[in-house]
């Protein structure tokens, strides 16, 4: 699309000021302060609970990083694939990646729950992958769809001169990627793929629906054992606050880069 | 039907959904549920967008500062909790009503909260795309709408939004596509949309697979008509000279 040139208003800086998380901290404080004088002895039991939450937010965040790595691989041969010069490499790389993006991530989980056998034989080794394999696996076909399109963004991105300075310097084509346009592309392509991994952290909240005990599995059983439901609305607002404390760094970092890095890029 | 039925069963496909009538019905109210779920909080979506876009090009800083706020809250934590933090959390809060049957129930039911929830959750994104495309506006043609002795309102509601609508139509039709795909987040709270119904289904006839692969095609489909309906949209509102084809 072709605009003039002008724009409206000199857009205002895209910092977010400090003072936002000053506002939300007191207004979660005065949220807190608020209902533990309404309802006391609450905070006594969510921090016994505290312990147990965390240990299981370390399967979250476990499983986010396995899904991460996996699915960058996979999406990194997705995207080159759909740039590959071999039509039937492109297109099956493109109706893949179409396919994997246009799956809610929660049925892709379903399906490889489903679909990976609950013994597998390689090299004459028998494995029986846990259901924290199989829903990691289907986060991370879910992610690689992504992965995709961020690598084939990012490769796209760069000016067809420099493949054509690197043909003429006689590189083949896979020097030519992984030497010359692979690490200027990446540039572009690590803010998104930032933002992809909180993406990816906080889907693995599904992974409770599917039988996995993580953070929310441990809430949902301390709640039962309690009973109680005045707790709902703390005990989901802590876990709520425990995946804020983790997910907000990553995304601060990333628009942080996108911005600097998309000045002069 | 009995042949297709006969013919599918002998090759091993049992796909129940076409032939036995409490499956289908299940089938359909959950297409129903989860085309209506994604038009409903599209729309909720859409609302938040604009007026938080307008909002975070305010004047004043506080409203400006809780726009950030909100879009932060709702950008960094997971859905599924969202949807539970209010759903039993501030659901559980409700005053009780008497239902059509007389039985006693909350004010508001698990499809309302999904409505709402997943309709606050994507007007979060929804701002951030919105304001680009608001930003996208030149600023002569705004100079020149107020020149024309136009009221900041109208300014905004004759000149700019239709503009900036128009921008934002390839990042909508993106928007349009996580709707439908957020709606399967709603099983979690037992609205009985597609992800809901075929997983029943799937799990009293154990069919996995046969319903699972009617499930991902059924999603293909829909995304694949939104992305048709956004390309013939963005043609039919294409402004000669504004945009390139």
């Amino acid at each position: 699309m072709s605009h003039s040139s002008t724009t409206l208003a000199a857009p205002r800086e895209r910092r977010t000021p400090p003072l936002a998380g000053l506002v939300l901290a007191a207004l979660a404080i005065a949220a807190a302060v608020a209902w533990h004088a309404a309802h006391p002895g609450q905070a006594a039991t969510l921090w016994q609970w505290l312990p147990a939450l965390l240990r299981g937010f370390t399967v979250n965040i476990g499983m986010g990083l396995g899904a991460a790595v996996l699915s960058t691989l996979l999406g990194l041969m997705l995207g080159i694939g759909q740039l590959s010069p071999w039509q039937r490499v492109s297109r099956s790389a493109r109706w893949i990646t179409l396919a994997l993006r246009n799956a809610p991530w929660l049925v892709i989980m379903f399906a490889m729950m489903a679909a990976i056998p609950f013994e597998i034989e390689l090299f004459g080794h028998y494995f029986q992958p846990s259901d924290w394999a199989k829903v990691l696996t289907g986060l991370a076909l879910g992610g690689a769809g992504y992965v995709s399109e961020i690598v084939r963004g990012g490769l796209r991105s760069i000016p067809a001169a420099q493949w054509e300075a690197a043909t003429s310097l006689a590189l083949d084509r896979r020097q030519t990627l992984t030497k010359v346009i692979l690490p200027q592309a990446l540039r572009s392509m690590v803010p998104a793929w930032m933002n992809l991994y909180c993406t990816l952290t906080m889907a693995t909240s599904l992974s409770s629906l599917m039988g996995i005990v993580d953070m929310m599995t441990v809430l949902q059983e301390c709640l039962a054992a309690e009973a109680n439901p005045d707790l709902l609305l703390p005990a989901y607002g802590l876990v709520c606050v425990i995946y804020f404390l983790y997910i907000y760094p990553f995304s601060r970092w990333s628009r942080r880069l996108e911005r600097r890095w998309s000045h002069h890029g | 039907m009995d042949a297709l039925k006969e013919w599918l069963l002998s090759s091993g496909i049992n796909l129940t959904v076409l032939w036995d009538p409490i499956d289908r019905d299940r089938f359909i109210l959950g297409l129903g549920l989860t085309v209506s779920l994604a038009a409903l909080s599209l729309l909720l979506s859409l609302l938040i967008g604009i007026a938080g876009a307008v909002a975070q090009g305010s004047r004043f800083a506080l409203l400006r500062q809780v726009t950030t706020v909100y879009i932060e809250v709702f950008r960094n934590t997971p859905l599924v909790i969202q949807l539970f933090f209010f759903y039993f959390g501030l659901g559980s809060l409700l005053p009780l009503v008497q239902g059509p049957d007389g039985e006693s129930m909350r004010l508001m039911g698990n499809f309302e909260w999904a409505v709402l929830v997943l309709g606050i959750h994507a007007g979060a994104y929804q701002i951030e795309a919105l304001r680009g495309s608001f930003e996208a506006v030149p600023r002569a043609t705004v100079e020149a709408a107020e020149s024309l002795g136009l009221s900041p309102a109208q300014v905004l509601r004759k000149v700019v939004l239709p503009l900036a609508l128009r921008n934002s139509l390839p990042v909508l039709g993106n928007g349009m596509a996580q709707a439908v795909k957020s709606t399967s987040v709603a099983f979690a709270i037992a609205v009985p949309e597609l992800t809901y119904a075929t997983n029943r289904i799937w799990s009293e006839n154990l069919n996995v697979i046969e319903t699972m692969v009617l499930l991902f095609v059924t999603y293909f489909i829909l995304l694949g008509i939104v992305s048709f309906l956004m390309r013939r949209l963005e043609l039919a509102l294409r402004l000669p000279g504004v945009h390139t084809a």
